[in-house]
């Protein structure tokens, strides 16, 4: 035992590149615990590296084509592939136009190098608290698609994420894609964060408003401040009362920054993450609502 | 003999090693592979203070490919520059959690990092103690037990039985008497926490241990002089049966001077039955394990008069060395005898402790002392200048050192050409524009402000550290330079290659410098360290290149039949003055000259030379007077930042920085130094720290959550300004510049906040939680008219009524 981890090398692993998703689909059947899916590699490699895990056999599912699935249909939604990469949604035009909390996140997240090559779905399934990621799914509310041998199965993206590295899947099972469904017009949604110093974000926020319809749809998404992203269900409540949007932006920001959980970690203390959340909601809000 | 115009000196000259760095061919100690080359890795602690009642290293020795793996009870030398207190690995117990224990050898690093996981350590633990101010207390964990037994040089006074290894102490004039007839007392305790050097390339040895007992070393360290001299005195080898090699490195700071792996390495070669081996420490290792820049307190008293004039001085440092002081016994010197800064403060009294605790050891970092001293002098001027309501630019004009004129704490009186430290500071002021008020913002939320710093700084040296000299010419009157001066990005290279060129005429490609240094090859120089390899081995080389001009011009004389101060040397040839048409190409000398019938005379030609530091001293013991350093560079830091007061976050716009280099050599050199300084300094000032939890781990041992400056952090504006004024000891009046970049800019980042919010920041990182924190604690009024003024602008206003 040594302190730390501190290898330059990798655990033997047996890799596999399957071409059909059906064949990554046995070879997980057949490895079950033994396996890891590989796509971007940000978070299994240094996972690896760092001896968090240590699978016997790995699954780059980067050769399989339906895996990179990026398509927006009206009505439907936006769906993405699990091997589509943070550069990719970057450069997508109905993301920057119809998803603006996803697409600032996107662009917000980590560096370019990175964003080349991490996936959404990686993202995700990493569980990491910090990440960009999961905030402006969750608000948007959307669901993962999961695929084993003999089943196929939707969890929403807030179920799916269960705790620190800890997420919803089976040995055996691939998170094939990310379902958002469509935006209404008017909805208008945006995405924060605070990493001044830091190069993961202290608090983000993803926020989506829907003002169009008799009721308002508000929803507030925290990533970074607790150990999984979470809905500032009181303040939305606020949010959604009668009356103008802006004279409700301060009590709604002084609200999320009580009501919910916050840790303390190496990155900030509970109190200065709980200061950052009422800031950073102001000015979300307020900028979504002037943008309107 | 003074040449008015150069070819070379002061011309921006791109560095001589940039075209092997760009096409990836420089080679690194990283690329060296011997054949039967082994690799090793350490087992380290995983608790922080602990006998070591077992080791069990019987399941590594199965993993195909371990050769041998080795403790401390094998060897159990201690080694060391200045203290001389480390062992190579763990004897009989630990220090901190990240103590090598064992070493695994094997032929693959595959196998070696299997077998770490499989050597067992079993500790019986000892009380820890984190904290220094704690460690000093009577009854604290005892962490050297056998100090009276270290060989530590006589510059330092270590306390056995304590946890003190080094006290230092200064004293001049009478400080009470000072305090008595001061009108204003500014008290104030400071901080800096531990930060890592974050060089590009990662500490990495081979070593090879011949059977003949001649030792090869090849390391990514910045001297070869200090491994080869230490490893002698505390291995027992000889010193002519060393030789140490340094390729290229990518990067020192102060984390590379004194000696590294390289003793443990060619143990572990000897061990694994003289094979060479490989050692490399991963980037978690570095922030482990590794020497990092000690943490450090502050606690000071000053006492103004109020017309301004500062004349006392108490203050009290304390240095958090870790478990292992060797090179930081030095800085706890230094910070001492710079507390005074570039100011005259006629009644001083300095108390220096470096003290052990169970942490990771510490070591040298760009400014070694000078950033901790002046982080809290400069800030001291600024709290002062407002007390006695008078602007900071005033109060640092009225303290100022006169050179010629004024001595230094330690009694030194400034010679009078140690360089203009009033010009600096007009330099800074006029390009910070220090009387135009900063830009009012749209968003009254954030301020603008600006502030500075001076500074000053010498190497910190044994009274008798030398360097040394060789040049010698080839056939074609080209040049090859022997020197051992280390080349770790600084670009002193460059600027030596540019003065062998200027002197003897011939063009830059026809001087050349072996990039591997070598004890056995390259001429002796004690360290690149200290921002003197410019000065220090530019002098050697300057009196090298007169000893080898005086055996050009001895033969010269005797061809061209004139007296030798009739000859001078232009363009590669020796010529008459005045007749130029009377010449002898260099060629046709520097191997002797031949007559046409053949009788010849001179011979190859070889020049020496050599630099002796001059008039230094020891520091004496209880006083700490005396004469520590060869020259003294003046230099400010001057900021305009923006502070956003909802957030804590300082935006640093723009950077000035001042230096009084006597002569700038190389300007293309002397901006990119002064470039890189400056973000060392902001990433330093704003960012950077080593976090350790309560049971001595290290908690973020890695680049996500260490954070180090990056691109979009970087200042729009930095200004770079040179002044000359020419010490007549130096190469071409030159002075040093590398550490001194960095010293001013955090002290001028907080001076800036303090002067637009009152705000106190005596704590690094100023990060934007500590800035939070320290207005929320001082200026909660400011905060909240921040938050009413951004509600208002935002028209949030009418929200509660």
């Amino acid at each position: 035992m040594s302190f730390g981890s501190p290898y330059f090398t990798l655990p033997d692993f047996t890799y596999h590149k399957p071409k059909t998703l059906r064949e990554a689909l046995e070879l997980l059947e057949k490895y079950g615990d033994e396996a890891k899916i590989l796509a971007g590699g940000v978070g299994l490699i240094a996972f690896m590296k760092e001896r968090l895990v240590s699978p016997s056999h790995v699954i780059d599912i980067k050769g399989i084509p339906e895996l990179k699935k990026l398509e927006y249909r009206k009505g439907e939604g936006l769906v993405i592939g699990a091997t589509v990469t943070f550069s990719e949604l970057e450069s997508y035009q109905v993301i920057r136009e119809k998803y603006r909390a996803l697409y600032q996140a996107v662009k917000l997240a980590s560096d370019s190098i990175i964003r080349n090559r991490a996936t959404l779905v990686g993202n995700i399934c990493e569980a990491i608290p910090w990440v960009d990621g999961p905030p402006p799914l969750i608000a948007y509310g959307a669901e993962v698609e999961i695929k084993s041998l003999d089943k196929v199965r939707r969890v929403p993206v807030a179920e799916f994420i269960k705790g620190p590295v800890e997420i919803d899947l089976e040995p055996g099972e691939i998170v094939t894609s990310i379902h958002i469904p469509d935006v209404p017009s008017g909805a208008r949604s945006g995405f924060v964060k605070f990493n001044v110093g830091s190069e993961f974000a202290l608090v983000n926020l993803a926020a989506y408003l829907s003002l169009n319809e008799e009721k308002k749809d508000v929803r507030l998404v925290y990533g970074a401040i607790s150990p999984k992203p979470v809905r500032a269900l009181e303040a939305e409540k606020i949010l959604s009362s009668e009356g103008d949007m802006r004279t409700l932006i301060i009590s709604a920001a002084v609200k999320a920054s009580e009501e919910l959980e916050v840790i303390s970690d190496v990155l900030a203390s509970e109190d200065f993450r709980r200061h950052l959340i009422k800031i950073l909601t102001m000015n979300l809000l307020t900028e979504l609502v002037e943008g309107g | 003999m003074e040449k008015l115009t150069f070819k070379y000196i002061g011309k921006p000259i791109p560095p001589y090693d940039g075209f092997y760095k760009v096409t990836g061919t420089a080679e690194y100690t990283f690329d060296i592979e011997l054949p039967g080359m082994l690799y090793a890795k350490l087992v380290t602690s995983t608790v922080p203070h602990a006998r070591i009642k077992k080791i069990d290293f019987s399941k590594a020795l199965q993993i195909p490919g371990v050769v041998k793996v080795v403790t401390g009870k094998d060897f159990p030398y201690r080694v060391g520059m200045y203290a001389g207190d480390r062992d190579l690995l763990a004897i009989d117990k630990v220090r901190w959690v990240g103590h090598p224990v064992a070493a695994v050898i094997a032929e693959s690093l595959e196998a070696a990092e299997k077998a770490i996981d499989l050597v067992d350590v079993e500790y019986e633990e000892l009380p820890a103690v984190f904290d220094p101010l704690e460690a000093l207390k009577p009854d604290a964990p005892l962490i050297h037990e056998k100090m009276e037994e270290y060989r530590h040089s006589p510059a330092f006074n270590p306390i056995p039985g304590t946890n003190i290894a080094n006290k230092f102490t200064l004293v001049r004039g009478d400080v009470e008497k000072g305090f008595r007839e001061a009108d204003v007392i500014i008290e104030e305790q400071f901080y800096i926490p531990h930060v890592s050097h974050c060089y590009m390339e990662v500490q990495n040895v081979v070593a090879h241990y011949h059977l003949d007992g001649t030792v090869e070393i090849w390391t990514s360290w910045q001297n070869v002089a200090p491994i080869r001299q230490i490893m002698a005195l505390s291995l027992g080898i000889p010193h002519n049966k060393i030789i140490v090699r340094i390729p290229y490195v990518g990067g020192g700071f102060g984390g590379k001077a004194g000696l590294g792996w390289e003793a443990l390495v060619t143990i572990l070669s000897k061990e694994a039955g003289y094979r060479p081996v490989k050692l490399v420490l991963s980037r978690k290792e570095q922030f482990t394990v590794a020497a990092v820049r000690e943490g450090f307190y502050g606690f000071a008293k000053a006492g103004f008069r109020k017309d301004g004039k500062f004349i006392a001085y108490d203050v009290k440092f304390i240095l958090d060395a870790g478990a292992y002081a060797d090179y930081t016994v030095n800085v706890g010197r230094a910070v001492g005898y710079s507390a005074d800064g570039c100011y005259e403060i006629p009644n001083i009294r300095v108390e220096s402790l470096t003290v052990y605790t169970n942490k990771i050891p510490t070591t040298a970092l760009r400014g070694f002392g000078y950033p901790e001293s002046h982080w809290v002098l400069e800030q001291i001027m600024d709290r002062a200048a407002k007390k006695i309501g008078i602007d900071p630019v005033e109060i640092r004009r009225i303290n100022l050192v006169k050179p010629g004129i004024s001595e230094t704490c330690t009694g030194e009186r400034l010679r009078e050409d140690a360089g203009n430290p009033e010009k600096v500071l007009q330099t800074l002021l006029e390009e910070i524009e220090w009387n135009t008020p900063p830009e009012k913002l749209r968003e009254p939320w954030k301020i603008r402000s600006k502030g500075l710093a001076l500074f000053v700084k010498g190497p910190a040296q044994p009274p008798n550290a030398a360097a040394s000299a060789i040049l010698k010419f080839n056939e074609d009157a080209s040049v090859d330079l022997l020197i051992a001066t280390g080349n770790f990005g600084q670009g002193t290279i460059t600027a030596l290659i540019q003065i062998v060129a200027e002197e003897f005429g011939l063009p830059l490609e026809k001087v050349r410098v072996d990039y591997i240094k070598d004890t056995h090859k390259s001429a002796y120089t004690w360290q690149t360290v200290g921002s003197r390899g410019l000065f220090t081995d530019g002098i050697a080389i300057l009196k090298a290149i007169e000893d080898a001009k005086r055996q050009i011009f001895r033969v010269a004389s005797e061809v061209l039949r004139c007296p030798e101060d009739h000859l001078e040397l232009v363009d590669g040839e020796v010529r008459v003055k005045g007749k130029p048409w009377m010449k002898i190409p260099l060629q046709d000398i520097v191997m002797g000259y031949t007559y046409p019938n053949g009788n010849s005379i001179g011979g190859p030609v070889i020049g020496r030379g050599v630099f002796m530091s001059t008039h230094t001293t020891y520091l004496d013991p209880e006083t700490g007077q005396g004469n520590p350093t060869i020259f003294h560079t003046f230099g400010g830091a001057a900021v305009e930042v923006e502070i956003d007061l909802l957030t804590g976050e300082i935006k640093v716009l723009k950077v000035v920085q001042a230096l009084d280099l006597g002569k700038v050599i190389n300007p293309l050199l002397v901006k990119q130094q002064m470039n890189g300084g400056s973000l060392m300094g902001l990433s330093i000032g704003l960012y950077e720290q080593i976090k350790f939890d309560e049971r001595g781990w290290v908690v973020n041992p890695n680049f996500t959550n260490y954070y180090l400056i990056r691109i979009k952090d970087i200042p729009k504006e930095v200004v770079r300004k040179t002044i000359e004024t020419p010490q007549s000891d130096g190469p071409y009046g030159a002075r040093g510049i590398g550490e001194l970049t960095m010293i001013g800019i955090a002290p001028a980042i907080a001076n800036a906040v303090y002067r637009a919010t009152g705000v106190k920041i005596n704590q690094l990182p100023m990060n934007p939680e500590n800035l939070w924190k320290a207005l929320k604690e001082q200026r909660p009024d400011l905060f909240d008219e921040a938050l009413k003024k951004f509600i208002e602008s935002k028209k949030l206003a009418e929200v509660r009524a």
